[in-house]
């Protein structure tokens, strides 16, 4: 049992910190976002020449062949200066191919990937039901024409959709097995709309108006993989839950980390803040409520590196673990950060105060990788009918002991 | 990060599970405080059968016939024991011992040491009065120096297991005169000693505590621990110990409850379908799942600290709080998704798991407000841990 982070852990986040308040404030955060790519390209270079892009990728594969616990460090601090980039898409779209693409290194792209030259997105969800990606019931086809596929559908809430070069795009294929699709940006009949998302994540809804891809194109079929065995989860669903679970834990990390800034942020403000004569700080209503912050945040990190640390093991539980951090930590910042504007006050409620961006933040993370109702309903499979995985049955008694124990 | 426990750790919980499944069996292991004397006597029974087993001196020296476990150890112990709902002498073996053998005289861990170890003696806790409860060290039980006696006066309140235990580990003013925390002082109290007087106080929780009231009742120098007037620092040593181990202590009981609650849910149908498969209830188990696993990390994590060799003040603080308001918010759940029939006494026609779901909310009252009200552990986590001003300043 051990709560620390090891040395080198310990490193990596003071040179996450170290670089990001260099280079980064609250104030930028705000001029980007009226920028159209809203990120800034001189700074996503600089994160491509650091190697933190392939921090999962293993070392035969040009990464550094970290874990997740060493991701969560990463985001925890991108999230805490609330540094705009399409970190999160790239990191994850490079883990998950390192990990389940035949041969990823081999890509022509790959080495682009790795450098941030080139940007990439994953483009999954199509407005209805998350988890119907598991089983790949997608209405964007794709279909074999000679040596070449034809890709029709559409896309919707893709995390930086409108400024990815590349988009990694979930589909069904002829015979009605699920596949991963890679799609140039440029090619004729993609559309990209870009929306205006509360956080400026620069999301996009994308439309694939019968275009034409060569034969590389296809990425992974749920065919070309192993065949099913009983017992044990599709390797579809564990290519896309891949996705899914280490794309809701960037987003918890990125979450502990805002939500500790404005912990110490507040607090620093309840020590100066005079009114009535004396700091606001030395009321007892403003210090329970940053206790409760305390509480809150501490709870959340606590959750969210089990369920990295977990989901390294690759322990039966994991997606439950997953589950429940992605449900609590969103529910636990929220507070956090509502908390943090009755303590700063009306200035606080200011588009000129850094608190409405991170409010923005939080609130948005809520529907990132999933909605709280659809991992609700995920977990209640794993935690009360022994489903973790799709069509994956793990054993013991499953309502008891799909219960939280640590150990 | 690193969740898992050695094997050298799981061996020695696996040791204590068989002990629990001879000594304190399945058929012993209710959810309830069980006020019968028949119930003391088996407690008494089941210390002596620690003893034996040195489980009463886990943590203790060597040099004090204990076998040097380490926290972790420890707490993965008392894990165990609050999951089979077993009882153990927490006072004796947790604050009184401890204290002893860091501040005690010579004579004092002779005498008490071996007998707290092997279960013989057991005793009780005389911190809290009328007028000092969540301000302890405004206690006013007067001990007055007469030769080599103190003569003690004054009441104590909550006194749990005054009616039973054999000693009581008393605080009491001594020098009136001095600033409140610099004059008290620690005695042990032979609870068979005149003008002690205990009347019994029933709590809402089902949990028997007591009144003592003491009427010049004469306890030797001897029987004093530490020096005297130094008492509230031995005693704030011995409270962190027990923010730590005691309260709340491990959080195994309730994953008892939880684990039962949702039994319940998938055995218990409303109309044609089962609670457990009904879409409102499968979110609250979930939302209460995510928070008990948040609880335990809380719960190991404070072991863990205690296990490094440093002292978790405000670690122990935010666990409290989180102990608390999750125990509630699970007796909530349970009481609205279990219907009116979880309103039922024990005794009721038509009760449900022998009553459990009625205790468990009025029980649970006292979580917040025992070991140090949450008001309190607010206010050290924002003073202590985040350097918020106590007062004006």
């Amino acid at each position: 049992m051990d709560f620390s982070f090891s040395q080198d852990q310990k490193m990596l986040r003071s040179a996450v910190r170290q670089w990001l308040q260099q280079i980064h404030s609250p104030e930028q955060t705000r001029r980007l976002r009226e920028n159209p790519a809203g990120f800034d390209e001189k700074r996503w270079q600089e994160i491509g020449s650091l190697g933190w892009l392939g921090l999962n990728v293993a070392e035969v594969q040009g990464g550094t062949g970290g874990s997740t616990v060493d991701a969560m460090i990463l985001f925890e601090e991108m999230g805490r200066a609330l540094f705009p980039s399409p970190f999160l898409s790239q990191w994850l779209s490079l883990t998950v191919l390192g990990r389940f693409c035949p041969e990823a290194e081999q890509l022509p792209l790959w080495e682009r990937l790795l450098s941030g030259a080139e940007i990439i997105a994953f483009a999954d969800w199509e407005g209805g039901n998350l988890w119907d990606g598991e089983s790949g019931a997608y209405r964007t086809s794709i279909h074999s024409r000679g040596s070449e596929w034809i890709l029709t559908g559409e896309k919707h809430w893709v995390l930086d959709g409108a400024v990815a070069d590349h988009l990694l795009v979930t589909a069904r294929g002829g015979d009605g097995h699920p596949c991963l699709v890679l799609v140039p940006k440029n090619a004729r009949g993609v559309e990209v709309i870009p929306l205006q998302d509360a956080a400026r994540r620069r999301m996009a809804a994308i439309r694939f108006d019968d275009v034409v891809l060569n034969q590389e194109a296809l990425l992974m079929t749920g065919e070309m993989s192993v065949p099913i065995e009983s017992g044990k989860p599709s390797p579809w669903a564990l290519l896309w839950g891949e996705f899914v679970h280490l794309g809701g834990l960037a987003v918890c990390a990125e979450l502990v980390g805002a939500g500790a800034f404005v912990l110490e942020e507040a607090v620093e403000h309840a020590k100066k803040r005079h009114q009535f004569r004396r700091p606001i700080g030395s009321f007892q209503a403003i210090q329970h409520k940053c206790a409760d912050m305390w509480i809150d945040l501490e709870a959340s990190r606590n959750l969210l590196y089990f369920a990295a640390s977990r989901w390294d093991e690759r322990h039966p539980e994991a997606p439950l673990a997953v589950a429940q951090a992605k449900l609590l930590v969103t529910e636990s910042v929220q507070r956090v950060i509502r908390e943090g504007h009755q303590i700063f006050g009306g200035i606080g409620y200011t588009e000129e105060h850094w608190m409405p961006l991170y409010f923005r933040f939080v609130k948005e993370g809520r529907a990132l990788f999933g909605m709280p109702d659809e991992w609700d309903r995920r977990a209640a499979e794993c935690l009360l009918d022994g489903r973790c995985f799709s069509g994956s049955m793990y054993s013991g008694n499953p309502s008891l002991q799909a219960g939280p124990r640590v150990i | 990060m690193n969740f898992r426990l050695t094997k050298e750790q799981e061996a020695f919980r696996e040791e204590v599970r068989a002990f629990l499944a001879e000594a304190w069996p399945e058929g012993k292991r209710s959810f309830f405080p069980d006020n019968r004397p028949e119930a003391y006597q088996e407690e008494v029974r089941f210390r002596r059968q620690m003893g034996e087993r040195g489980y009463l001196s886990l943590a203790w020296p060597k040099k004090y016939g204990g076998q040097e476990r380490t926290p972790m150890e420890q707490f993965l112990f008392h894990w165990e024991i609050a999951y089979a709902g077993a009882p153990f002498p927490s006072t004796a073996v947790g604050i009184v011992a401890p204290t002893l053998m860091r501040y005690g005289s010579e004579e004092q861990k002779r005498t008490y040491l071996p007998k707290i170890s092997s279960g013989e003696i057991d005793f009780c806790l005389g911190y809290t009065e009328p007028e000092a409860g969540s301000d302890l060290a405004a206690l006013q039980t007067r001990a007055v120096r007469e030769g080599d006696h103190y003569v003690v006066s004054g009441q104590k309140i909550f006194t749990s297991g005054a009616h039973e235990a054999e000693y009581c580990w008393l605080a009491v003013r001594t020098d009136p005169d001095a600033p409140k925390h610099q004059g008290i002082s620690l005695l042990i109290a032979d609870m068979s000693a005149p003008g002690i007087e205990v009347q019994p106080l029933w709590t809402m929780g089902n949990l028997r505590t007591n009144i003592v009231f003491w009427d010049e009742v004469r306890i030797p120098v001897s029987q004093r621990v530490g020096e005297e007037n130094k008492g509230w620092y031995y005693l704030a040593t011995a409270l962190d110990y027990e923010r730590i181990n005691l309260f709340p202590g491990p959080v195994s009981s309730v994953v008892r409850q939880f684990e039962r609650f949702v039994q319940v849910c998938t055995q218990t149908r409303r109309g044609q379908q089962l609670l457990s498969q009904d879409p409102g209830v499968r979110r609250r188990l979930v939302r209460l799942s995510a928070e008990l696993q948040a609880l335990i990390l809380l719960n190991f994590k404070n072991a863990w600290i205690v296990d490094t060799g440093k002292v978790p003040n405000v670690e122990a603080s935010v666990l409290k709080v989180y102990n608390a308001e999750f125990r509630q918010k699970l007796a909530d759940a349970a009481m609205e998704v279990l219907g009116p029939y979880a309103q039922l006494e024990a005794s009721s026609p038509y009760a449900l798991s022998e009553g459990l779901w009625e205790w468990l909310p009025r029980f649970n009252v006292f979580m917040s407000i025992g070991g140090g009200a949450d008001e309190i552990q607010r206010n050290i986590i924002a003073q202590r841990g985040l350097g918020l001003p106590r007062r004006e300043g």
